[in-house]
């Protein structure tokens, strides 16, 4: 049930983005993609999702190459939540978390599924709102209910599954930031794959298994949370003064201001 | 608040089996109404009785060979061009998409009055015998033509320019009229007769021979739209993301995209270029009953019969024995109600 990328290269715009990416992805994990900006943590995620396909190379899901599954297969396989979405019609919450249910759920069961996503993702009283009169950071959390409306409409079914989260934590305060990730910790725990692209190193230490530092459309480091969040590793890649410090099992990285360093 | 939000969210029927039930119902009661007023009027159990039976007395001549296939003819062009406005609005997840709006409607018309001047001009003989099947199918092809056109220019990467889809559809809309113009220059006064129409549209040539390929060439695509709802709702979300639910987003802009050239080019080729029905019945809907596509692109095909036929019952009995287009009654309601739209946008009112 893994992913795998073979010399995966894209480009966008005619500029080239991820350079021969090779890379294993297992279930089970959450796999946190950090690095600077522009250094091809979204696209990464993007191809993985199949937004973007390759210029060159191939990703295969559980041994398939995941251009030739059909649209359907894939929603089942994998769950994407990016940071937010337009929209200009006013549609309930509990509609749009609806659209997230996959297709092979029979009518009946649907509102159920819906009534547990909002519970589950703390959005129960947000049900019957409008999504047109949300803010950023609410529509982000509507993303959030409906990404695991689409995963627990695969519970029981014996298929890969992976969760991609773009910068799920951007427009979050700090009680949000940590109901989503713990929630994806668990579905780790489940079993799910969780591909993660975070700003914040701390949350990324905190919560991944598995650290991919990439740089330029290629990968710096790939590692634990302790291999990867070093000073000398950050200073380079960053090219920012920075400070790791260390607390019992957890690390905290912060940049220093000022010249003096 | 609207009547949507005011129905239980979960009574016995569903809300969709209720709203378009109560459409179906209107929509067969705004048939037996406009059977029933004209010229000759015939009261409506006459007209149910004429329906039902196969008595050849006056009444059941003039509902049978006259109002008929006149009001069939309207509640199919209506359909076309409810169902079709509802799905251009999904698939440039804008509320102000039209297909007189965004030119194709008029696309549609240049395509047909071309093969009327240009092949009535160039081979009579062929026209005569082929203008069935070439005005219709120029129809289509210049409806496709701005549908693409539209959407190459409206839509980068997956997003929507509406300012650009706007501008675009009023340059589209200004060639295709230079166009319909220069036809017109170059037409016969029997051919002008012909055109006139065009410009205006009128349910006025409705006949029997011709409805059974219009019926197909409209319900098929309407219905394919129709059934198409829940992958439309997620097309809102954007195209990445309804990829993400499972949809095949080519695979539904490409239906959509066919479905509205050929509903809306059989429309126009046999009634004209008809404004506004496509914009106001889908906004009436989602007044009515909220903005799930399940309801709203079925709803609108319905709501569109109605407001066709009623407009046609006004455009021939209020000037009586005259025939008033009946693009000058759709504009006078659909004009206002076009202009109290933005306001209301602007106001924020919906």
């Amino acid at each position: 049930m893994t992913i795998s990328l073979n010399q995966v290269c894209v480009s966008l715009a005619g500029r080239q983005v991820l350079h021969g990416m090779d890379l294993t992805i297992l279930p089970g994990q959450v796999t946190a993609l950090v690095g600077p900006n522009g250094a091809g943590k979204s696209t990464l995620l993007g191809a993985l999702a199949g937004d973007v396909p390759p210029n060159r190379g191939q990703i295969f899901f559980n041994g398939r190459e995941f251009n030739t599954i059909a649209p359907k297969e894939r929603a089942l396989m994998r769950t994407v939540m990016r940071q937010s979405f337009d929209m200009s019609f006013a549609f309930l919450v509990r509609d749009v978390v609806e659209m997230g249910v996959l297709d092979h759920v029979a009518e009946r069961h649907k509102p159920a599924l819906v009534d547990r996503a909002l519970r589950e993702t703390d959005m129960t009283a947000f049900g019957d709102r409008q999504v047109t009169r949300l803010s950023g950071g609410e529509r982000q959390r509507v993303s959030f209910a409906r990404a695991v409306a689409q995963i627990r409409s695969s519970d029981h079914m014996d298929c890969a599954r992976y969760l991609f989260l773009d910068e799920p934590t951007a427009s979050l305060d700090m009680a949000y930031q940590a109901l989503i990730l713990n929630q994806a910790r668990a579905f780790a725990d489940q079993g799910l794959g969780v591909v993660v692209v975070l700003h914040d190193l701390n949350l990324a230490s905190a919560i991944a298994d598995r650290v991919l530092l990439l740089g330029d459309g290629r990968l710096v480091i790939d590692g634990r949370p302790a291999d990867v969040v070093r000073e000398d590793i950050l200073e380079r890649t960053f090219a920012a003064p920075v400070s790791v410090f260390e607390n019992g099992s957890a690390r905290h990285v912060a940049v220093r201001l000022g010249n003096g360093g | 608040m609207s009547i949507a939000e005011a129905l239980p969210a979960r009574v016995g029927i569903s809300k969709r089996s209720l709203v378009l039930g109560t459409l179906f119902a209107v929509m067969v009661l705004a048939g037996l109404v406009a059977l029933s007023f004209g010229a000759y009027p015939v009261n409506i159990v006459r007209v149910l009785h004429s329906l039902l039976t196969d008595d050849v007395d006056r009444a059941g001549l003039v509902i049978a060979q006259v109002r008929l296939p006149r009001v069939v003819f309207g509640l199919l062009v209506g359909a076309a061009l409810g169902g079709s406005g509802a799905a251009l609005q999904v698939m440039f997840r804008n509320p102000l998409a039209d297909p007189s709006l965004i030119g194709i409607s008029s696309g549609a018309a240049l395509g047909a009055v071309s093969a009327i001047v240009v092949g009535g001009t160039l081979a009579p003989g062929f026209m005569a015998w082929a203008s069935y099947y070439a005005i219709p199918a120029m129809a289509f092809a210049g409806a496709a033509g701005a549908t693409l056109l539209i959407v190459a220019i409206g839509q980068a990467n997956g997003r929507v320019d509406v300012a650009m889809m706007l501008l675009a559809g009023i340059a589209i809309n200004a060639i295709a009229q230079s166009g319909v113009g220069a036809m017109m220059f170059l037409a016969d006064d029997q051919q002008l007769r012909t055109l006139t129409f065009w410009t205006l549209g009128s349910l006025a040539i409705a006949g029997w021979d011709a409805l059974p390929a219009i019926a197909v060439a409209i319900l098929v695509p309407v219905g394919l739209l129709a059934v198409n709802g829940r992958s439309l709702n997620r097309l809102l979300l954007g195209d990445i993301e309804a990829a993400h639910l499972g949809v095949d987003v080519r695979r539904l802009k490409r239906l959509v995209v066919l479905s509205v050239a050929l509903s809306v080019g059989t429309a126009v080729s046999f009634a004209g270029a008809i404004g506004f029905v496509g914009l106001v019945v889908p906004h009436l809907v989602r007044l009515l009953a909220g903005p799930d596509n399940r309801i709203v692109v079925p709803g609108s095909i319905l709501g569109g019969a109605i407001v066709m036929v009623m407009a046609d019952l006004v455009a021939r009995t209020a000037a009586m024995p005259e025939d008033i287009p009946i693009g000058l009654v759709l504009g006078a309601i659909g004009g206002p109600f076009f202009l109290w739209l933005l306001v209301a946008r602007k106001w924020r009112v919906l």
